[in-house]
């Protein structure tokens, strides 16, 4: 338990400070990434295996794909054709690739290992979790559901390209 | 206890705002023009219905929902506000402008959004747990992040939304950074029970938690330090979302500050009182005097706003009972005063697409009405007898000297001086400048001459009929008899 | 060095640093970069590391409650939709500017 705490957190904080630290932005989206992959597993070791898929599937997936996307996007054009073959070089995944290996590592040790120093009572179940959610917490849930689709309709209307001249909206 | 209706209002608000975007989908561009009278009129029936609402006082979903008195009245100003903000964006947004901003987009969406941030708004006074507060303040005001963006041909507006999100976004983290320690040191999320847990609390942590969540609650109440947004975002925003702005992020911001200060740290508000006066006075004071050196008028009103932020945190001074009317008073006064400002500047800028405090110059020639609307409005906003500015102000100041504040009252006028003579400054332009020849006199619009008239004329009474001070002070004795 | 690691269990406080340094790591990132995308990605940082907080907490102070795991939750999905909004403002900007590189939309002060 000691080992994967100090080890994960070391990894945390390292990849968070390149994350912040680097020029590029596709370098620091690469250990941004493994970043929010060492607060997964730390989530994990905390006895929250919910929120560690969360962390996993909605921050490391959902958002730095978008990231990724817009990234990428913007970077178009025959100029950034040379910084392309930079990026996809290999280099540039070794630092991320490793501190991920170590994550990995030590996942499968806690999986494949004697799971008794999880305190078994204070895992918080996903069940737990869905029970709260919609139960006491439900109008939490409405509201959740209130800002996404504000976010949405927002996002929509800002990434539509200003169409050229109707009726009416002149 | 646990009846559903001290719920209609919010369900009213949501319902009409589900309308409003479906709606739009299957209309003619022509008929869309139905759409903002749609949104206003469910916020009129969420007014009515809050109106009538009996009992005012109850809760739902095992107490995370909770309605009083005060949350009453917040609720009135939020759907208030965003009425007259929906009437005013009308004009440039069914194309009655004479210079019509292109990017604006689909109706539907804009006041879909408009209204959902009425609905975080509400949300945020009823909430009683920490989970509820910060998705309800997050959905109060991310939309008014999107909304400052709105215009997507123009560089100033995404700046503004960019700023905005931002320094939005800090200060979100701030929060909840901030929530999560209250919640470790309390062991619960809900409201009560963490004002119950940390009132005789010292620890480091729990100062750092309280910084934390101030910070945070200064972003959205534009309180100096924390006010570098306000004057780049109200600038850049189109300036119908600037008009809502200005009296929708500073009622969200006091809703916030009212669930902090007074619900959370209760307790201990009476030892932050030194702090407290401090930051009022050097907001006020900043805010003024910076105000003094602008020459856009939307720029000039964001530092109008910051100043008037600092004479909201005297409302925090004293105790409860009066310091939650004055609040409350001086928020309906701001409210309708900012309204009737800023409803001529959107008309202005319909007409003329101009927004320099000299453009004005010359108004009283052309628009003799109108500008007389806004001096009106400038002047409750200054604090003249007998506008309800000058009531408004009069209680503020009043609590700050019963606090034992003198020095305080003593900066507080000396700012409701200054503000006087930057305020004048548009007045000058209006009544005393010559009109430029050359340029075409504005014409009238009938919805925001309406809008314009009326507020002027509750600026003008409310400072003179006490009813509705006295019903706020009534429903404050009742909130605060109800928690003993 | 084994010994020393095996010896210091990690308790509350150390998990309370965890956080704190990431959170002060994003904070520093969101005063110093000047890349809007980068900004956006200090405050996710921001946001996770108060999330992991809440967790720590839930998990140290009220073990069998649920409440910092439902906070943990809706700060993620607030931050996606902060995130969503802040891009959808920075491809616009974009647009409007013209510019291959994010990095020249420097005009922002964090």
């Amino acid at each position: 338990m000691n080992y994967v705490f100090y080890i994960a957190a070391a990894v945390a904080v390292f990849s968070t400070l390149m994350a912040i630290t680097r020029a590029n932005a596709v370098h620091a989206l690469l250990y941004m990434i493994t970043s929010l992959l060492s607060s997964s597993l730390i989530f994990f070791v905390l006895g929250a295996p919910y929120i560690a898929a969360l962390q996993a599937i909605v921050y490391a997936g959902a958002i730095m794909v978008l990231f990724v996307f817009i990234i990428m996007m913007l970077n178009q054009g025959p100029a950034s054709t040379e910084q392309e073959r930079v990026w996809i070089s290999g280099k540039t995944w070794v630092g991320p690739t490793m501190l991920c290996a170590v994550l990995l590592a030590e996942l499968i040790w806690i999986v494949r290992g004697d799971p008794a120093w999880l305190p078994g009572k204070t895992i918080i179940h996903p069940k737990d979790v869905s029970k709260a959610l919609y139960g006491p917490y439900i109008l939490v849930i409405e509201l959740a559901s209130m800002l996404l689709t504000a976010g949405l309709v927002g996002a929509y209307h800002l990434g539509r390209r200003e169409p050229e001249r109707r009726e009416g909206e002149s | 206890m646990t009846t559903m209706n001290i719920a209609y209002p919010e369900i009213i608000v949501i319902a009409t705002a589900f309308i409003v975007l479906v709606a739009d989908l299957f209309m003619t561009e022509r008929s869309r023009a139905a759409l903002a009278p749609i949104a206003a009129l469910g916020l009129l029936v969420g007014i009515a219905v809050t109106a009538t609402l009996t009992p005012v006082t109850g809760e739902l979903l095992g107490g995370r929902f909770a309605m009083d008195p005060v949350a009453w009245w917040f609720k009135i100003v939020f759907m208030l506000a965003s009425l007259v903000a929906v009437i005013m964006s009308m004009d440039t947004l069914d194309g009655r402008a004479r210079v019509r901003p292109r990017g604006m987009g689909f109706r539907g969406e804009y006041y879909w959004i408009m209204l959902s941030s009425v609905v975080g708004m509400m949300l945020l006074i009823s909430a009683r747990d920490l989970v509820t507060l910060f998705v309800s303040l997050e959905i109060a005001t991310l939309p008014l992040m999107v909304l400052a963006a709105w215009r997507r041909d123009d560089a100033k507006s995404g700046e503004a939304g960019l700023k905005y999100v931002i320094l939005g976004a800090l200060a979100s983290a701030f929060i909840v950074y901030g929530f999560s320690i209250l919640y470790g040191l309390a062991r619960s999320a809900d409201l009560n029970e963490i004002a119950r847990a940390v009132a005789t609390e010292k620890s480091p942590a729990f100062l750092l938690a309280v910084a934390l969540v101030l910070a945070g609650t200064g972003f959205k109440l534009t309180m100096v330090p924390f006010h570098m947004w306000a004057a780049d975002v109200y600038q850049g925003a189109p300036t119908p979302v600037t008009a809502y702005l200005s009296v929708a992020s500073k009622a969200a911001g006091l809703a916030f500050a009212f669930q902090i200060l007074f619900r959370l740290f209760g307790d201990m508000l009476p030892q932050w009182g030194a702090l407290i006066a401090l930051f009022a006075a050097i907001t006020m004071t900043l805010g003024n005097v910076v105000a003094i050196v602008q020459h856009n008028i939307k720029r000039f009103m964001a530092f109008s706003a910051i100043s008037q932020a600092g004479y909201f945190l005297l409302g925090f001074l004293g105790d409860a009972s009066e310091g939650v009317p004055a609040m409350i008073f001086y928020l309906l006064v701001y409210v309708v005063s900012n309204l009737a400002v800023f409803a001529c500047i959107v008309w202005f800028a319909n007409e003329t697409g101009k927004e320099q405090i000299e453009d004005y110059r010359g108004l009283s020639l052309t628009n003799p009405l109108t500008a007389l609307c806004m001096m009106i409005g400038l002047f409750s906003l200054a604090g003249i007898p007998p506008l309800s500015g000058f009531v408004g102000k009069f209680f503020l100041f009043s609590i700050a000297s019963k606090a034992g504040c003198h020095w305080l009252v003593a900066v507080a006028a000396v700012n409701s001086t200054i503000s006087l003579y930057y305020y004048l400054r548009v007045v000058r332009q209006m009544y005393i400048e010559p009109a430029d020849k050359e340029a075409q006199p504005p014409s009238p619009s009938t919805s925001i001459s309406i809008t314009v008239a009326i507020l002027t004329i509750v600026v003008s009474i409310l400072g003179i009929v006490p009813t509705i001070y006295q019903h706020i002070h009534a429903a404050t004795i009742t909130w605060l008899a109800s928690l003993q | 060095m084994t010994e020393l690691l095996a010896r210091f269990a990690p308790g509350l406080h150390e998990w309370l640093t965890l956080c704190a340094v990431l959170y002060a790591i994003g904070l520093y990132g969101l005063l110093t970069r000047r890349n809007a995308i980068a900004i956006l990605m200090a405050v996710e940082i921001m946001l996770n590391a108060a999330a992991l907080n809440a967790v720590v907490f839930n998990r140290f102070v009220t073990p069998n409650e649920i409440d910092g795991h439902i906070m943990a939750i809706f700060v993620i999905v607030m931050a996606a939709a902060e995130i969503v909004v802040g891009m959808a403002i920075v491809v616009s900007l974009y647009r409007l500017r013209a510019s291959v590189d994010v990095n020249q939309m420097n005009s922002m002060k964090g």
